[in-house]
């Protein structure tokens, strides 16, 4: 025989039963006048909603149409972060002596310019970046033979400041903020996911891949580019982790890409080899 | 493209860069999931928005769909949530009794419409004030259970809740409505 907690638990999927079907329920509910009392009253309340139930208005012409144009490429055609990929990068990084090159670009392609900006108050509670060029002294100019690195790209970078240690520096950030997250906390998510915003790393990512892609030949940009495009897909995962219907889901998701790519030790290598280069120490 | 294909073929055509298989199933479900949000709402003029991006979070989320679960339960889900990051963006919450209270009564106070139509619109009013005296997450389960006729298990499903939590919901949500449901019997008696 059932309580009338087992009744009252089963009564709402019953209801549309009790007239032909739930025998076990209507015996107690023969037999029990409060629970008795209860179905019907749950009873009149369903068919009253249901009878009055409120009707979206139509959907505008044309709809499915629209949500067709919205649509960005499906999951299958986005690009991946490929852990060998960018593991090759890592180490193609060292294999083009990316240290030299990278380390005498900077000292001649790329002077010192202002820090770059941080976006001042976008993301207080991020943890500060693995490498932080203020701490370095200035490079000296016009040391060493002249680097493997296209005048376009020499220039473009130059032109504002810092921008690739800047993004660099920035998506560090980001992927050590993302190791701490408790995964549990979606407003720690998106902090992380409004300092990218704020702090416009993926529009600067964007240029840096358009430099970095139109000069194919320089081992700078060779090596770099996938790092670059790594981070900015991570980065692009943020911002989706936080509106995705499981954020706890594509956040652990998002750790073990970002752990099998070792994006972000890729970063701090990038930032200390540059470090040390500015440093003048031996490489 | 035949229009009867089931599911897990929409899903995978879709998955394969196929929109004219998304688009079924955007026509396939545009219309509950239209109410649905509706319900949750009472926002007319939200609902088409929501119910894009709805659509759309799930054309980013649909290789992560489980063939095990219904696409109609899945698509839920993410009503749900889409609804429910609207309201933490605007502060529905808060706002939102008042709000639907103030629009049900305007719906009543409107300029002569014609006696039918006045009765419905009231009866209207009627039922998203009874909906928005529940807590959002009283809401919810009704929603999906009374309306949508979903079972107390598919609605646990849906909402990513316990069965015994979506339980003590509905018997919560049943005794408040009782009484808020009185102007929609017949004569309006309690």
């Amino acid at each position: 025989m059932k309580t009338c907690d087992d009744v009252l638990d089963l009564l709402p999927d019953a209801l549309p039963f009790l007239g032909a079907d739930g025998a076990e329920l209507r015996d107690h509910l023969t037999v029990c006048a409060a629970c008795a009392e209860a179905a019907e009253a749950m009873a009149e309340t369903a068919a009253l909603l249901r009878a009055h139930a409120p009707v979206a208005p139509e959907l505008g012409k044309g709809f499915a149409d629209r949500v067709l144009a919205a649509l960005g490429p499906t999951p299958a055609q986005r690009p991946r972060p490929a852990g060998g990929l960018l593991r090759a990068a890592a180490v193609a990084l060292a294999a083009f002596g990316l240290g030299l090159v990278f380390g005498r670009g900077w000292e001649e392609g790329f002077p010192q310019g202002p820090p770059a900006p941080t976006a001042a108050g976008a993301a207080p509670s991020l943890p500060a970046a693995p490498a932080t060029p203020a701490a370095s002294p200035p490079a000296p100019r016009s040391v060493g033979r002249p680097v493997p690195l296209g005048r376009r790209l020499g220039v473009a970078l130059d032109a504002e400041g810092d921008p690739l240690g800047h993004y660099v520096r920035q998506a560090a950030r980001v992927l050590e903020a993302l190791e701490r997250l408790d995964g549990r906390d979606a407003a720690a998510l998106d902090v992380v996911a409004r300092h990218v915003e704020q702090a416009g790393l993926l529009d600067a990512g964007e240029r840096l891949l358009l430099l970095l892609r139109e000069e194919p030949g320089s081992e700078l940009a060779r090596g770099l580019a996938p790092l670059v495009a790594g981070t900015q897909l991570v980065l692009r995962k943020v911002r989706h982790a936080r509106d995705d219907d499981d954020p706890r889901r594509a956040l652990w998701t998002l750790r073990q890409e970002v752990e099998q790519t070792q994006l972000l030790e890729t970063c701090k290598a990038v930032l200390a080899l540059r470090r040390r280069a500015l440093s003048r120490e031996p490489l | 493209m035949p229009a009867t294909l089931d599911e897990r073929e929409l899903v995978r055509r879709s998955l394969a860069g196929d929109r004219e298989a998304f688009r079924i199933i955007v026509l396939r479900h545009q219309r509950e999931l239209a109410n649905t949000i509706y319900r949750l709402t009472g926002d007319r003029s939200a609902t088409e928005d929501l119910v894009q991006e709805t659509f759309l979070r799930a054309y980013r989320a649909l290789d992560r769909f489980d063939p095990r679960y219904r696409l109609a339960t899945w698509l839920r889900s993410i009503a749900l949530n889409v609804t429910r990051d609207r309201g933490r963006r605007e502060r529905v919450r808060s706002e939102h009794l008042p709000r639907l209270q103030a629009r049900a009564a305007a719906e009543r106070c409107e300029p002569p419409p014609p006696p039918e139509a006045a009765a419905r619109k009231e009866v209207l009013g009627a039922v998203l004030d009874a909906l928005a005296h529940l807590t959002p997450e009283q809401r919810e389960a009704v929603v999906l259970s009374v309306f949508d006729g979903l079972t107390q298990r598919e609605v646990a499903e849906v909402l990513g809740a316990p069965l015994g939590t979506v339980k003590t919901r509905l018997r919560s949500a049943y005794r408040r409505l009782r009484d808020l449901v009185a102007p929609l019997r017949p004569g309006g008696a309690p």
